[in-house]
């Protein structure tokens, strides 16, 4: 189980548009995040080390 | 005497205060006029279900992910994936993944109405673990394919039904009561993750290469199996 924090921004590169220049934006939101990842067990095999990576 | 002196030094300090005060400035003001950041005052949030099939003595594994979002905190839901793939362990720290799902994104104004876009992914990934002394460092690349349909009624300028993007993620984990990961291991985890986009979205300018950022910090429990 995991519970965290995850800012997600999304920049667009500075252009010259129709009206003229556009600055670099970036447009950001916060996200509560909350994870359950389950290990289907395999008791009959040797236990490799591992991280508890998000999978995303 | 000594008043000049320090009459001199007192004049002195105050144009290298001045100095540096300036650099800093014109260093900085630069940067707020170029640059225009947004963030949405309201928060979100992400709920994740992950099942994973470790690799076995050949190195064959898998996953499959369900994953929904909210607008707000756990209200304005808006947007579903699922995805699944298959995983080989080439060596310890080595992982490949071929991964492909499905990503609806609505408008959670109006559910209704249908998703806005359906999005079918395929990507290639690649893994490398180094499990170095208590803190475990995770380098994670992804080339992905995208295909996107859109609603009947959306109209996006620009928008393109096929792109590719490429992603890296480093991620760092640190175990609080064990030295790995094991039952009952309570953890730290942080990551970073760049997004690349070839081809603008939504944008006729081909030639830049828009990108997402996507930082987390999240603390974490591993529960025994079963």
């Amino acid at each position: 189980m995991q519970a965290g924090w995850v800012n997600q921004a999304n920049y667009s590169a500075a252009r010259n548009g129709p009206t003229g220049f556009v600055p670099q934006t970036n447009v950001a939101k916060n996200n509560l995040v909350l994870s359950v990842l389950y290990r289907i067990s395999q008791p009959d095999k040797p236990a490799r080390q591992y991280v508890p990576s998000q999978q995303d | 005497m000594i008043t000049h002196l320090s009459s001199q030094r007192l004049v002195g300090g105050l144009v290298r205060a001045l100095l540096v005060g300036s650099l800093l400035v014109a260093w900085l003001a630069p940067v707020q006029a170029q640059s225009v950041k947004m963030t949405d005052p309201q928060w979100g949030s992400w709920l994740i279900a992950t099942a994973v099939l470790p690799g076995g003595p050949k190195g064959w594994g898998g996953y499959a992910e369900v994953q929904t979002r909210t607008n707000g905190v756990m209200r304005q839901f808006f947007y579903t994936e699922l995805k699944a793939g298959v995983s080989y362990g080439v060596a310890k720290n080595f992982n490949l993944l071929l991964g492909g799902g499905r990503y609806s994104t609505a408008d959670y104004r109006d559910l209704k109405a249908g998703a806005l876009n359906v999005e079918r992914r395929l990507w290639q990934q690649l893994t490398l673990t180094q499990f170095t002394a208590r803190l475990k460092l995770e380098h994670r690349y992804r080339i992905e394919q995208r295909w996107f349909r859109f609603r009947d009624d959306v109209v996006p300028t620009g928008a393109f039904a096929y792109r590719n993007r490429m992603r890296y993620r480093f991620n760092a984990f640190l175990p609080l009561n064990h030295q790995t990961f094991t039952d009952k291991t309570v953890f730290l985890s942080a990551y970073d993750e760049v997004f690349f986009n070839p081809r603008g979205p939504f944008s006729s300018v081909t030639a830049c290469m828009p990108a997402r950022v996507t930082s987390s910090i999240s603390t974490g429990r591993c529960r025994p199996a079963g």
